[in-house]
Order: structure tokens, then sequence, then C-alpha cells
């Protein structure tokens, strides 16, 4: 199957000095992609600068007006963890546009998996607001630009933070659903499991926090039991991956345990999703440790692709299966909750 | 055209022996190879000099050093080195052609990029650097270079290629995952080592099909073939 690549490859002005986020990182990832040897079966979908109209289906003109007069000022820090530099809102365009060109050149083909080297990434970003490193959230640009066209968009969050900005954005948006799992406690703190979308989209969020030292047997249980018959009676018609392999053992960011083994078991359930070849696309969001990183995204695409992989097994026995099952339970109590209140008109 | 009579210098220099400069030879330690020097393509379809280096070109060295931006004098030799040593510029221009060799890349008689591989002393590996001045970097100089380097290490008894890479030089590293050579590559502290033997693939060979230009003076080079 061909693979479908695409990224915000000029990268290097986005950089700041001993900040984790770092050009680096698409190095490893597109040192994973090499590692898998794919010849003809690679496409490269073109650069493609996301317009202001796509980017508005997402985010807030005004905070499109002073990202971009903040970076040409020179940048400076956003906040705590996110910083943006002179060439930040044209590589943050960019990243977002790759999204765009690689689910346009998959629909000219029809078939086929898309990938999208994002950086910086995407899923922290709320549409009047960047914050934790991310500026643009890429992954909605695309699910809404799929939406503008009547799909059903689901995306699956294996980041191990929660993301809270593709959450918001979606959150009363019917034919997104979101998916999250990540671990809690961490940063930006969001993602309880009674966290099930707004009125208009009542079950279309689900988040399944897992606590620290989980292991990849924990998360893809919490993906098959917790969210799969959502998944099923939700039918989407196209799946998107917000990827973060930050979630992988050796990661300095974070507590789980997975490894390269548990992504791409993950990819490949979550592929199925998909109701056939080319709507499937990975977005790259976190990952900072650059062999993790590159194993993870070429186990993660060869399982998809059913290429030739070495990738490291499975893992298995960590702690959350309790806390899987307590999410499973309180999002059930929370849809109960809210469709007898939204029943009686007072849940908003 | 001083550099043709220089060239025609070097071969009256080894008078007699001038037929082992042709193409075909075999290369000889300390011999200049005049047989290397050949015009190349770039993607921008400038047509450059390519040669292998001579000791002369100490002061073009040191201009195009001069003039190299920071960033990418710190990717190459992984410091910030902004003039090079009377020592350094002998040593970087002063080779044996066998084990250790480089090619310069001219516009003109500026020097524009060079190339090199250093043999790893008592094997058939070599590790080889490129430095690409500013302003013509992403036009395929480090391709060619690669592919020239290759070409004449291979005739020279070298088999694998070596390389060292800041993990953020994109540039560097597609150079050499899209050479066609079977690349293996490992990561610690943000560099990327990579290995690769230098035997020519089908997909190496496409990948510089067209390119090369044959000099001049060696005739028939219209639409050659590398």
């Amino acid at each position: 199957m061909k693979l479908v690549l695409n990224g915000s490859f000029e990268d290097s002005g986005h950089e700041e000095l001993g900040h984790p986020e770092r050009p680096e990182r698409t190095s490893a990832a597109l040192l994973g992609v090499d590692d898998l040897h794919l010849g003809d079966d690679l496409v490269r979908a073109p650069m493609y600068a996301a317009t202001r109209a796509e980017l508005m289906r997402v985010h807030a003109g005004t905070y499109l007006d002073e990202l971009g007069a903040f970076c040409y000022a020179g940048g400076g820090d956003i906040d705590e963890d996110t910083y943006a530099t002179y060439d930040s809102w044209s590589v943050a365009q960019h990243a977002a546009g790759a999204g765009l060109a690689v689910v346009q050149e998959l629909q000219r083909l029809g078939d086929g998996v898309g990938f999208v080297v994002t950086r910086p990434p995407g899923h922290h970003a709320l549409a009047d607001r960047g914050m934790g490193f991310c500026l643009l959230n890429n992954i909605a640009i695309s699910a809404a630009a799929l939406v503008a066209q009547g799909e059903r968009v689901l995306i699956v969050d294996w980041d191990v933070h929660h993301g809270n900005g593709t959450q918001a954005i979606f959150w009363n948006q019917p034919d997104v659903m979101y998916v999250s799992t990540h671990q809690s406690p961490l940063f930006p703190g969001s993602g309880a499991a009674y966290e099930i979308g707004g009125m208009n989209a009542l079950g279309s969020t689900i988040n399944i926090p897992v606590p620290p030292g989980a292991t990849g047997d924990v998360v893809r249980r919490a993906i098959d039991d917790v969210a799969t018959p959502s998944i099923a009676a939700f039918e989407p018609t196209w799946v998107l991956v917000s990827a973060g392999f930050d979630s992988h053992r050796d990661d300095p960011m974070a507590d789980l345990a997975l490894t390269s083994g548990d992504f791409a078991a993950m990819a490949r359930t979550i592929a199925r999703f998909a109701p056939r070849a080319g709507r499937f696309a990975m977005f790259l969001e976190g990952g900072y440790e650059l062999n993790a990183l590159r194993t993870s995204v070429a186990a993660s695409l060869a399982a998809v692709l059913e290429s030739p992989y070495s990738a490291e097994a499975e893992s298995f026995g960590g702690p959350g299966a309790q806390q899987v099952q307590s999410a499973r339970e309180e999002r059930l109590v929370a849809l109960r909750i809210a469709e007898e209140a939204a029943t009686q008109g007072d849940y908003s | 055209m001083l550099i043709e009579e220089k060239v025609n210098e070097t071969m009256s220099d080894s008078n007699g022996n001038a037929s082992a400069q042709g193409p075909g030879a075999p290369p000889a330690t300390g011999v200049y190879p005049a047989d290397l020097e050949c015009e190349v393509l770039t993607g921008t379809g400038a047509t450059l000099r390519m040669r292998p280096i001579r000791s002369e070109d100490a002061e073009l060295l040191v201009h195009f050093h001069l003039n190299l931006s920071s960033g990418s004098i710190y990717r190459r030799y992984f410091s910030f080195h902004p003039e090079l040593s009377e020592k350094e510029v002998e040593h970087l221009t002063t080779v044996d052609y066998m084990d250790r060799l480089a090619f310069i890349v001219e516009d003109d008689d500026a020097l524009v990029a060079v190339g090199r591989y250093d043999r790893i002393p008592g094997t058939t590996e070599a590790e080889v650097a490129f430095l690409v001045a500013d302003e013509y970097q992403h036009h395929g100089l480090g391709q060619l270079l690669l592919k020239h380097l290759a070409e004449a290490a291979r005739a020279r008894g070298i088999t694998t290629f070596t390389a060292e890479t800041q993990a953020d030089n994109r540039g560097m590293l597609g150079v050499f995952h899209e050479s066609g050579f079977p690349v293996t590559s490992s990561i610690e502290d943000e560099v990327v080592s990579l290995s690769f033997p230098i035997e020519p693939t089908e997909k190496s060979k496409a990948r510089y099909a067209g390119r090369r230009k044959r000099k001049p003076t060696s005739g028939n080079h219209h639409g050659s073939r590398a």
C-alpha cells in the first residue's frame, strides 16, 4: 500500500534553544519512514500552506491575526511551555496545510495511508489560543475540512497528553468523534472520563485516562472495551490519528510504558475503523526521544501498510486496568445524566 | 583557462605517464587524477565544474570558508569555527588522491562546494563530509559530490562510506537517504551516524542518470550518462 507523506519540512526556524519540541524530531520521524524502504510506494504530497479560510474553520480570525503579528514581530514565549519565532507562522501554516494536502492526495488516489509530520504539533491548540507547544490545531483543521465535505471523522489521540484543543474544538460537533487515551494526572489536566461532548454531540467525546506506568495492554483495552462500541455506532467515513509518541516508555516527558509494538497494534486496530483504504492518516503530535520516535513511527506505519518491520514486543502488566473499567462506568453515568438533563432542557 | 593550463602542467609533470591519468587508468597515490574532472549540472540547470582539490586551492578554500554562514560551518564541524588555521587548510587541500580525496565545485572562479572522503586507516571504510556555500544549498550539489566521491572511492578499494550529521540537518540526511544507497543509521545525542556500501544499486544509478556532463575536452559529452 502507498504511504502519502507530507509535513512542515522547512521547520528549522521554529526552534528555541534547549526546547524539547525541536527540528530533530522531524528528522527522527523521517528516518522512521526511511526505515521502511518503501521505494515507489512512498508518495510525497505537495508542500502547501493552509489558507486563512481553511484555518478559520477551526481558529478565530483574531487569534490568527495575533499569532501572525506576534511571529513577525520576532516571536517569543506564548506561555511557559510554548514559543513562537519569526518563522513559526509560516512553519505552522505549512504544518496545517500538510494535513490538508495529504487528505487531498489520499482522496485523489482513493487508496493508501497518510502520514503528516507536523511541527509544531497541534492537539493542545484551542480555537483562540496556542498552548502546550501547539500553535495551530493541525488535525482539527484537516478534520474540519473533511466535515465540510460531508464526512464523519473519527480522531483517535494516543499522545500521552490529553488533546484538550481538539476536544474543545469539536465538543459540540456531532460529525467528529474524539477519542483520547492519556496519562492522568498530567498536563493539561483535562480529559476526564465524564467529559463526553456537548449537547449536540453527546457521547462523541471519549476520554480514557490511564495512570503512570500503564502498559500497552491497558491502553489497547481502553480502546477495545470503552471506545470501540461507540466508534462502531458512529460509523466514521474517515479516521485520523493524533499520533503522539511520548507515551513510549523511553520518552522523557511522561511515564507511560508503551513500546513501538504497542503503537503498531493500536494503529492496526484503529485503521480498521476506516470504511476503506485511502481514508486513514496519522498526524505527528508529541514524541521527544528521538529513537523511540523513529522506531514508533516506523512500527505504526509498517503495521497499517503491511510492510515488514521488526518492532519491539507489545507491553503487558502495568497498572490501569481498574481505571479503564472506572472510566467506562463514569462515562456511562455521565451520558445518562446528560441525556436526562438534555430532555429537561438544562444541559449545556 | 588557468585551470586548463594547470591540468596540462600536471600532465606534463608526469610525462610518460600521461596515459595513466586518462579514463580507465588505475589510480595512483599522490598523482592528481585529471580524469575525475568534469562538468556537472545542478538542480537549477547551472553547469559547474567539479575537480579534485589541489594544494594550490588553499586560497580558494579560505575564501569559501570565510563566506559561509555560521550555521553551515556549525553543521559541518559541529562547532563554531569561523576561520581555518593554516595547518587545517594544508590538511584539507593536500590529499593523496587515494586514501584521502576531495572534490571542489567551482562556479567561474569561485569555490562553491567541497566534498571529501578520508579512509579510516587499515579499513575499506571512509568517512565522507560535504560543505556547500549557502546560496548553492538545495541545488543538488551534495548528491553530485556524494556520487562522484563514491565512484572515485570504489576505484580506490573503498567499499563503505560513513558519515555523521546533526539530527536537524535535514538537507544532509536527505542527500544520503535519497542517494539510492542502502543507508543504515543510528541516532545518539542528537547526532545521526550513517553507513552504507557504495556499490552502485539500480536505485543509485537511476538517481544520478543524466546528471553528469563530461568535461568538454573528453568529447562526446552530450547526453552522456553517469
